[in-house]
């Protein structure tokens, strides 16, 4: 009796385990030279019905007061999910934000969120679009009323929860397990570490002056860190933004921006937390002539970075492998009314 | 196989004959001039304020609640989180049930919600940011929402605004305190609203909607408000 059940057991976590991973491995599938992730999934693991519909609430404007803004307004699959072309955000009612929206991709590991680090997990980061009168002007409490009055989401949320109305932790719930499967792991990079693909010479001699000069701060393999730098740039007058020391009100934390991702710069341009620059060359001008000496400029930086107009084609040469075109082309990320 | 169940349902009766338990409620409440029980809304003259105020939100966090004799933890209660609302009868009662072997002489509670929870995602029920206590543009709970109007406030329609929050080093606004009880059953929690008002600096304090030096001068002194009526 006692050994049959044990057998039925066994079965059963076997199933499981393998309904988990088999899930994990089509939505979920990193490199091996990746670090371990940081969002929690194992407590909170991938399904994929809440997937699916934090990918429709994604793509739908009934987040905005309005009904006129959704996420991927400011937040789009062929710019790898950020804004190309618009320095600053846009919000309902045309209005201009105060930040350049940030591309979306590999957010597991990222442990806080905004390019001042005010969100301090991936679950909460909607609410801050959602609530800014800039950008959605509205609220969690009016989203989940309207999502309980619509004709069809109560019947997805339950698909999803299994409860039976629609809570404020769904909804964010559900927009986490979306954006947690954007991961770019497809670049010419990526090809390269595993042994597909080889650089260029120009490639190598670029990565070369990355490691040298860009690595402390943009670390491989994600080629960010949660971390918080004074890259020396000039005040924007108009805007003020003195970035973390916002949040945490540190003198030594004045005009620190969180150091973005590398990946897929191709399509994400323009650059900096305020979208300044236009090109990667003029990226790669600013760390080289350009940078405002100060006391809390990042350490890597303070000695000079000096490039020579050959390395910095070099240089631009790898950075330009980090492109992920299968990413930005995945069809699984885009509007389910339009690739259902 | 057979005897082993016997022996189990044994065991199992034997607990349920000895083991009594019995409710114990925490009813959060507060009076006004000790004596009216404080309505949102509603304009009371104070006589320690001598002036008129009224508190249109009250909403607090009562987390980890502990039953403690003399200084031995006996029991905690399971549920961690509860949202205290002045304006849902249902949440101001906290029931939970002990053993009546387990007699305790003092509680203990978190006003506000500690930071590991913080900075863990989203959860639901009392902590489900549709509730309103948790900051959109700076992520963190609100520990403490205490709005409303008097004329010893020399502000903007005489408002005062009391969000107290923050879980970040140097602005950690969770308070724990400690209440001596003399009985195990119905324990009633008031919040000396007379004692907070007189007791503050309104020129300096009446506006507080971030985590600062001013958030938790003014936490620290909601903690010390408590007290239980015998």
């Amino acid at each position: 009796m006692i050994k049959k059940i044990k057998v039925i057991i066994i079965i059963i976590m076997t199933f499981c385990c393998v309904g988990f991973s088999y899930l994990s491995l089509e939505v979920f599938e990193y490199p091996s030279y990746f670090p371990k992730p940081i969002y929690d999934l194992i407590d909170k693991p991938l399904s994929k019905q809440k997937i699916e519909l934090g990918k429709k609430i994604f793509y739908d404007p009934i987040l905005s007061a309005d009904n006129s803004v959704s996420c991927a307004s400011c937040h789009s699959s062929y710019n790898a999910f950020a804004h190309t072309d618009h320095d600053l955000s846009h919000g309902i009612n045309d209005q201009i934000g105060t930040r350049n929206a940030p591309p979306l991709f590999n957010l597991a590991w990222q442990s806080s969120f905004m390019w001042d680090g005010a969100i301090n997990h991936l679950d909460f980061q909607p609410l801050a679009p959602i609530s800014s009168p800039l950008e959605m002007g509205s609220n969690i409490g009016s989203v989940v009323n309207k999502l309980n009055q619509h004709p069809n989401y109560p019947k997805l949320f339950y698909e999803a929860f299994k409860d039976t109305v629609i809570t404020g932790e769904q909804v964010l719930i559900a927009l986490s397990q979306f954006q947690i499967t954007l991961l770019s792991v497809n670049s010419k990079y990526d090809a390269v570490r595993q042994g597909f693909d080889v650089f260029s010479e120009q490639e190598k001699k670029g990565y070369h002056l990355f490691l040298e000069h860009c690595n402390s701060c943009h670390k491989e393999p994600l080629f960010f860190e949660n971390k918080y730098e004074n890259n020396g740039l000039k005040v924007d007058t108009f805007l003020n933004d003195f970035g973390r020391w916002n949040i945490t009100k540190v003198s030594r934390d004045s005009l620190k921006f969180k150091t973005p991702s590398l990946r897929n710069l191709s399509y994400t341009k323009p650059y900096m937390h305020d979208g300044r620059f236009n090109t990667l060359n003029k990226v790669l001008n600013h760390y080289s002539n350009e940078v405002v000496l100060n006391n809390n400029l990042a350490p890597s930086l303070k000695k000079g970075i000096s490039l020579s107009a050959e390395d910095k084609v070099d240089l631009i040469a790898f950075l330009l492998t980090l492109n992920d075109q299968k990413f930005i082309l995945n069809k699984k990320h885009k509007n389910p009314n339009i690739y259902p | 196989m057979k005897k082993h169940i016997c022996l189990f349902i044994l065991i199992i009766s034997a607990f349920n004959l000895s083991a009594q338990v019995s409710t114990v409620s925490l009813n959060f409440n507060s009076l006004v001039n000790n004596k009216d029980t404080l309505e949102l809304e509603k304009r009371y003259y104070f006589k320690s304020i001598q002036d008129s105020l009224q508190v249109d939100v009250l909403k607090f966090y009562i987390t980890n609640i502990k039953f403690i004799k003399d200084e031995t933890i006996l029991a905690s209660v399971h549920k961690k989180h509860f949202l205290i609302n002045f304006e849902d009868v249902l949440s101001k009662r906290i029931k939970t049930q002990i053993s009546d072997t387990l007699k305790f002489n003092k509680i203990r509670f978190n006003i506000g919600i500690d930071s590991i929870t913080n900075v863990s995602g989203v959860y639901g029920q009392d902590l489900d940011p549709t509730n309103g206590m948790y900051w959109t543009w700076n992520s963190g709970y609100i520990n403490c929402k205490l709005e409303g109007s008097s004329n010893k406030f020399k502000t903007r329609k005489n408002r005062y605004a009391f969000h107290l929050g923050g879980y970040m080093s140097p602005f950690i606004s969770m308070q724990t305190i400690t209440l001596e009880v003399t009985q195990n059953k119905e324990i009633e929690i008031l919040i000396n609203i007379d004692d907070f008002f007189s007791n503050l600096d309104v020129t300096k304090y009446h506006t507080i909607l971030s985590p600062n030096r001013k958030a938790i001068v003014v936490s620290k002194h909601f903690s010390t408000v408590f007290y239980v009526e015998e």
